[in-house]
């Protein structure tokens, strides 16, 4: 039953502590964090590289993108780690019922995001930004070529859609877990390391939405659905 | 054990100061600061939000020496990659390639 307390980790025969197998646990989310900064990383120096050569034709470009539902998502985005942070404190006071809530409440946020990012993606292809498509206007510029900075706000806006779509089918598997009262073996520490991963996925889009979205020219015109 | 997560007070003024920040980005977007100046000003304050969230909603804050290593390692790798690419991009003129 949902109001069930959650029950405390197992302690496997490896630690010599809960204590310590929960830190074990941390260390190893932090250092998968790690690598999956150089995954972004990767890209983002690319990116910074080509700018260096092209810094108007990435300023315009950036301008084209569409802020307010850029910002809408993003205030989704915070919003949803709010309730990810209220699990987290919920999992390890043993409120069972107060952490499902929680976690749907997360993960439908994020797929209110994904459904947003989706329509961004139809938005930009109606105003004739995506490159490779029948409607695509580069214009300036660009014109008579593809435009890098759309390529790379396709792939690291996919990458960290990807992400995500992965973060909520986690929690999504914490909860059925959780509700058909099969708890993983470490109990709360799951909900705190899953939690990271969010945490982790929100983080990059703070820099995506930084990078992206407000390194252009802008005049207002651009604020539309 | 002990508790790692913070309180839920803690947890609504973090969530509070992310969403004045993320209105506060979009905001200076509107601003005249030039392209370069736009990208610095937006960096730094995802930086900022960035460093919120692992402190308090990641736990950071309450976690051990171990956990502080692993973190700054990531950020020492993404500075090496970013800065010795960079270095050699931006010292090189287009026409050299």
């Amino acid at each position: 039953m949902p109001d069930e307390p959650i029950p405390l980790p197992v302690l496997e025969p490896q630690f010599k502590s809960r204590e310590q197998q929960r830190e074990a646990s941390v260390l190893g989310m932090w250092i998968f964090l790690a690598t999956e900064v150089l995954i972004f990383g990767g890209i983002l120096t690319a990116f910074f590289a080509m700018r260096v050569f092209y810094p108007e034709d990435f300023a315009r470009d950036a301008g084209k993108l569409n802020l307010l539902i850029g910002g809408i998502n993003t205030l989704v985005l915070i919003t949803s780690c709010l309730f990810m942070a209220l699990s987290v404190h919920a999992a390890e006071k043993g409120r069972r019922g107060n952490m499902l809530a929680f976690l749907s409440l997360t993960a439908l946020l994020g797929l209110a995001f994904l459904g947003i990012k989706g329509y961004e993606y139809y938005v930009d292809w109606r105003d004739g930004i995506v490159p490779t498509t029948s409607r695509y206007d580069p214009g300036g510029l660009n014109a008579g070529r593809l435009s890098m900075y759309m390529i790379f706000y396709f792939v690291l806006t996919g990458l960290h859609a990807v992400h995500l779509a992965i973060a909520i089918a986690l929690i999504v598997c914490l909860m059925v877990l959780t509700a058909l009262g099969k708890q993983p073996r470490a109990g709360a520490t799951v909900t705190m390391t899953v939690g990271m991963f969010w945490d982790f996925v929100d983080i990059m889009w703070m820099f995506l939405f930084a990078i992206l979205y407000l390194s252009g020219h802008r005049d207002g015109s651009e604020l539309h659905f | 054990m002990s508790e790692r997560s913070s309180s839920v007070l803690t947890i609504i003024v973090i969530y509070a100061i992310l969403m004045l920040l993320t209105v506060l980005t979009a905001g200076l977007g509107f601003l005249h600061l030039g392209a370069a100046g736009h990208l610095a000003v937006g960096l730094g304050i995802a930086a900022i939000q960035g460093l919120l969230i692992a402190m308090f909603y990641m736990h950071l804050v309450k976690s051990s020496a171990r956990a502080w290593l692993a973190a700054a390692v990531g950020l020492y790798w993404l500075g090496i990659e970013l800065t010795l690419t960079l270095n050699d991009y931006i010292t090189r003129s287009a026409a050299s390639f």
